[in-house]
């Protein structure tokens, strides 16, 4: 395998130290093992032409304009981004779960930091404006989507700085962000999803309903999948901090059960909505959902 | 509820170790952070409440079961209506307490109260069931325990009860109470109980101080007899003069009390019925002529009441026989009139004092072994033959006749006195002489005396003790007694009239600082002088015993000679006494601490009566009585205390019987039922209850797994 692609693994990426950098390996190392440009649809788009002023930047003159008329005129092109994308991060102290405290498994929140970073990198790649929205049980940040390479460094400093709080609302938070969202563009929901699904889905649909394209990237941590917990085990709710005693094997078939249910219910709400939704847990290599964003971005 | 090991009850604290250990494994359980318990509560929050539920109920269970044990081990026990729907009746403890004070041997309408009282704990006792134990206590001014320890063999209490005997003392009930406690505290029985039969005389609770009794032993009071009754009895008998002779008109009053008047009383001397006369204003006087020396004994008895023990009083008297006096020296005339007044002979008796007189010359060589006592009247001073032949005298013990005492001496000094013979040459004398001193200006009296010296006990009355006073002395002697002597009676300006010596054998030397001469004193004129010489005499020539004790009292006997084998025997009143065989006991028997000769002592004349005490003595058998009484100063005010009163002293947590009349409930044990088995049962059940349900919990949990 390309050495770049040790970059893809969430436990290789996790022992690097700045999410710039982290991003930055992630999309190059994904990109070069590719075989043509993933890189499509920019252009600039031309507004209009002015007299050109001293200061101006020579490159900028349209030297057609000057052949036919002999006058300096300046182009000036409004850069067209093709797409208007929104990185909705859920923040909520749930997200701060990781099952092996001694390994360098990554907590769903720094998984979904790393994956916000590289899509929001990709994305500026491509020239398309990116904002990012957190959220736990009310919007705790809100960048709008813009583009150009200085957006990126505003995109990560604030996802540097989150940290996994509160409980989790995301019927309410979702319905607020659909109403401040005017453009048509794509919503990206990176989120565990541990909320009432009937209130999710619905919220994901009004994301719909205003015309935006969506993806949810539904992060769990593998233990939340495969619940390898025996004997007596006192669970503290990392939202609540209450605190719950219980043999767990008794109660393993009935969670697995009950989470495959979320997790189909999810997939088929989605499905039927024509929302992609992506399953992950903490230990799939970014590549993957990197992946389903550019197939996305394709249609 | 009450508890027979409460120190036990301790043991409910392990009744935590369940929870401690739940807390414990809640402490091991692995602490895990996950992100929604939400989410995962609402995966069965029944299941999970119902599992709680469960863990809980198990937790429940386990703590009660070790609670149950705990609580059984310490034995409770439950009382009141809970024991009475509980059935049937816990093992029982019981000390009886009779009193057996002579109170309650009176015998009323109702009955013989010490019968009754018998026959109530008898009801008690035959209440009991196997594994029942019991004691009996007689109370009377001392408990009398008669089974130290509880015993199972109801019967053996029984028979004690049957032969139980009333005795002659008073009544004391906090020790025999307080013995009763003391034995029921060594019990492990769940219902322990003390019954005091009693008649509840006002006298058994004098200076009654309130004492904590233990709470969970019972005390059910039983009243036997009625709460007032009159009661007539002999308090004391007064013999006049106190002294005894052969011959001698001697008066015997017997203070009654209680309602007596009219009552009859007669007098018994030696066995036989001497006088009989009434009862009036609470006194019955006898007036009685002893012919013969030696102890008489005697009774005075009141026609019988209802309590009949105290209606006598007996006494021991010691007549003294004839007694001989040598007068030696000038001035006996007075002394001799006195010493035989020729009209104070009873017609048929001798006279009891023989006088005779010798001079100082005839003294040392006169036999004075049949002489009592020598009188030295107002002699100059004596030749060395008559100083040996009185000092020989003096140190004589007393004659064979236990009942004729010599080696008696009587000093008068007057003005022939020799004050530097008597000071240098005569070791008899108790004192030393000053110059002689005339008073004729301002006579000396007789000021103060020794109110209870045996001489003076006719002078306590105001107008004996103003005949006393009279005599004025007109010359006398300052003197200062020697170690061995003391003053019994002393003039004005601390100068000694009378001073006695009492040698180690009981002889003794009496000194007058006066000479029954007309010029050296009026004494000899004076109404006084004839019974002051007659008591000194009749003082000096008694023996010294006291033969009237009350119950309670030691008899102590000094015998001055060498006596071997002494016996007394118990009056055939005592009960003890067979109708042929008189009971004879052995008293204590010791050395006297100075001189030769034995001191017999007897602490347990318990009952009232005329005891003999019989003892050999140089080859003969000598034999001498006294008179044990009652001590009727409480114990013979019938007088019991109320209802109230007993709840006062005894607290109101006490069962009392108040009437005559036989109560079932003071006697029937209360309702009182262990419940330790019950408990272990209810643990036994709960244990067999707690075994399915865990290993379901467990099977439960892996099977969900």
């Amino acid at each position: 395998m390309d050495e770049s692609r040790n970059y893809l693994d969430p436990n290789a990426i996790s022992r690097l130290s700045g999410m710039e950098l982290a991003a930055r390996l992630v999309v190059e190392g994904f990109i070069s093992g590719m075989h043509k440009s993933p890189y499509q649809g920019f252009s600039v788009e031309f507004v209009e032409h002015r007299q050109y002023m001293p200061g101006d930047e020579i490159r900028y003159i349209d030297w057609k304009v000057y052949g036919k008329s002999d006058r300096y005129y300046i182009k000036k092109f409004e850069e067209e981004t093709n797409l208007k994308s929104y990185l909705i991060l859920d923040t909520s102290g749930s997200m701060g779960f990781k099952s092996d405290k001694s390994s360098n498994r990554l907590t769903k929140l720094e998984y979904g930091c790393y994956l916000s970073a590289s899509l929001a990198y990709l994305m500026l790649k491509q020239r398309d404006s990116v904002g990012l929205v957190t959220f736990d049980n009310q919007l705790r940040s809100y960048i709008p989507p813009r583009n150009g390479p200085a957006h990126l460094h505003a995109i990560i400093s604030e996802l540097e700085n989150v940290s996994p709080v509160n409980e989790t609302n995301t019927g309410i938070t979702f319905h607020e962000l659909a109403q401040r969202m005017f453009r048509r563009g794509l919503v990206i929901v990176i989120s565990d999803l541990l909320d009432d699904p009937q209130n999710v889905i619905r919220s994901l649909k009004h994301f719909r309903h205003k015309k935006h394209e969506v993806i949810v990237f539904h992060i769990l941590d593998p233990a939340e999948v495969s619940f390898p917990f025996d004997g007596p085990v006192v669970f503290r709710d990392l939202e609540t901090q209450k605190e719950m005693l219980i043999e767990a094997e008794f109660l393993k078939n009935e969670y697995l059960s009950k989470m495959k249910q979320l997790i189909s219910e999810y997939k088929n709400e989605c499905n039927a909505s024509l929302i992609d939704y992506v399953q992950m847990d903490t230990s799939v290599p970014f590549d993957y959902a990197l992946s389903v964003y550019l197939s996305k971005r394709k249609r | 509820m009450s508890f027979i090991n409460p120190f036990l009850i301790i043991g409910i604290i392990a009744a935590g170790i369940p929870l401690i250990i739940h807390l414990w494994s809640r402490r091991q359980a692995k602490l895990l952070d996950f992100s929604s318990l939400q989410f995962l509560m609402a995966l069965n929050r029944k299941k999970v409440k119902r599992l709680k539920l469960k863990q809980i109920l198990l937790l429940i269970l386990r703590m009660l079961i070790i609670a149950l044990i705990a609580l059984a081990l310490a034995r409770p026990v439950i009382e009141g209506k809970w024991a009475m729907a509980a059935g049937s009746r816990a093992k029982r403890s019981v000390v009886i307490i009779i009193d057996n004070s002579y109170s309650m041997s009176h015998a009323g309408l109702e009955g013989d109260r010490f019968k009754i009282a018998k026959d109530k704990a008898v009801q008690i006792l035959d209440s009991m069931q196997s594994g029942d134990d019991a004691s009996l206590i007689l109370m009377s001014d001392y408990p009398e325990v008669i089974f130290k320890r509880l015993t199972s063999d109801i019967g053996q209490v029984k028979d004690a009860v049957y032969s139980a005997r009333i005795s002659h003392r008073g009544t004391y009930v906090m020790p025999s109470l307080k013995e009763a406690f003391s034995i029921l505290n060594d019990s492990k029985k769940p219902y322990r109980q003390i019954y005091l039969i009693s008649d509840l005389g006002e006298n058994g609770w004098r200076n009654w101080r309130k004492e904590t009794f233990p709470q969970e032993i019972g005390l059910s009071v039983i009243r036997i007899g009625d709460k007032q009754v009159n009661n007539c009895y002999i308090d004391n008998i007064a013999i006049s003069s106190g002294f005894a002779g052969v011959g001698m008109l001697l008066q015997f009053t017997a203070r009654v009390k209680g309602n007596s008047d009219k009552v009859a009383a007669s007098l018994i001397i030696d066995g036989e019925k001497e006088e009989q006369g009434i009862v009036s204003n609470n006194a019955v006087s006898f007036s009685h002529v002893f012919l013969t020396p030696g102890i008489h004994t005697g009774e005075v008895r009141l026609s019988s009441d209802q309590l009949e023990v105290d209606d006598v009083r007996y006494f021991a008297i010691s007549v003294i026989g004839q007694t001989k006096v040598l007068i030696v020296g000038e001035a006996n005339f007075y002394i001799n009139l006195a010493l035989n007044p020729s009209d104070s002979t009873i017609p048929g008796s001798e006279p009891m004092v023989i006088p005779s007189s010798a001079s100082i010359e005839e003294l040392g060589s006169i036999s004075l072994d049949q002489y009592s006592a020598v009188i030295l009247s107002d002699a100059k001073k004596l030749n060395d033959s008559a100083v040996r032949n009185l000092s020989s005298f003096f140190s004589k013990s007393s004659s064979k006749k236990p009942e004729v005492i010599n080696g008696n001496i009587i000093i008068f000094l007057g003005k022939s006195s020799d004050r530097d013979w008597y000071n240098a040459s005569f070791a008899l004398m108790p004192a030393s002489l000053a110059s002689r001193a005339s008073y004729s200006q301002n006579p000396l009296r007789i000021s103060k005396w020794d109110s209870s010296h045996p001489i003076f006990r006719i002078f306590d009355e105001k107008d004996a003790a103003d005949t006393l006073r009279s005599p004025e002395t007109y010359s006398a002697f300052p003197m200062v007694p020697k170690s061995n002597a003391k003053i019994v009676a002393s003039f004005d300006r601390n100068i000694p009239a009378i001073i006695e010596m009492v040698s180690e054998k009981r002889n003794k030397v009496i000194l007058f600082n006066s000479s029954p001469d007309p010029e050296v004193t009026d004494l000899p004129l004076k109404p006084v002088f004839l019974p002051l010489i007659h008591q000194t005499l009749l003082y000096m020539v008694s023996d010294d015993d006291n033969r009237n004790i009350q119950i309670g009292d030691s008899y102590i006997k000094n015998i001055y000679e060498n006596a071997a084998n002494p016996e007394i025997i118990l009056p055939s009143q005592s009960g003890l006494a067979g109708k042929e065989q008189a009971i004879t006991i052995k008293p204590e028997f010791t050395n006297l601490e100075q001189g030769i000769g034995k001191q017999v002592k007897y602490a347990s004349a318990d009952y009232a009566g005329i005891y003999k005490l019989r003892y050999m003595s140089e080859n003969t058998m000598r034999q001498d009585y006294f008179a044990v009484n009652l001590n009727t100063k409480e114990e013979s005010d019938l007088r019991s205390l109320s209802d109230e009163e007993i709840i006062d002293k005894l607290g109101s947590q006490i069962r009392l019987s108040s009437s005559y009349k036989y109560t079932e409930e003071a006697i029937a044990p209360e309702k009182r039922k262990e419940i330790a088995s019950t408990l272990l049962v209810i643990a036994a059940i709960l244990m067999m209850l707690e075994i399915p349900l865990a290993s379901r919990y467990k099977e439960r949990i892996k099977d969900e797994g």
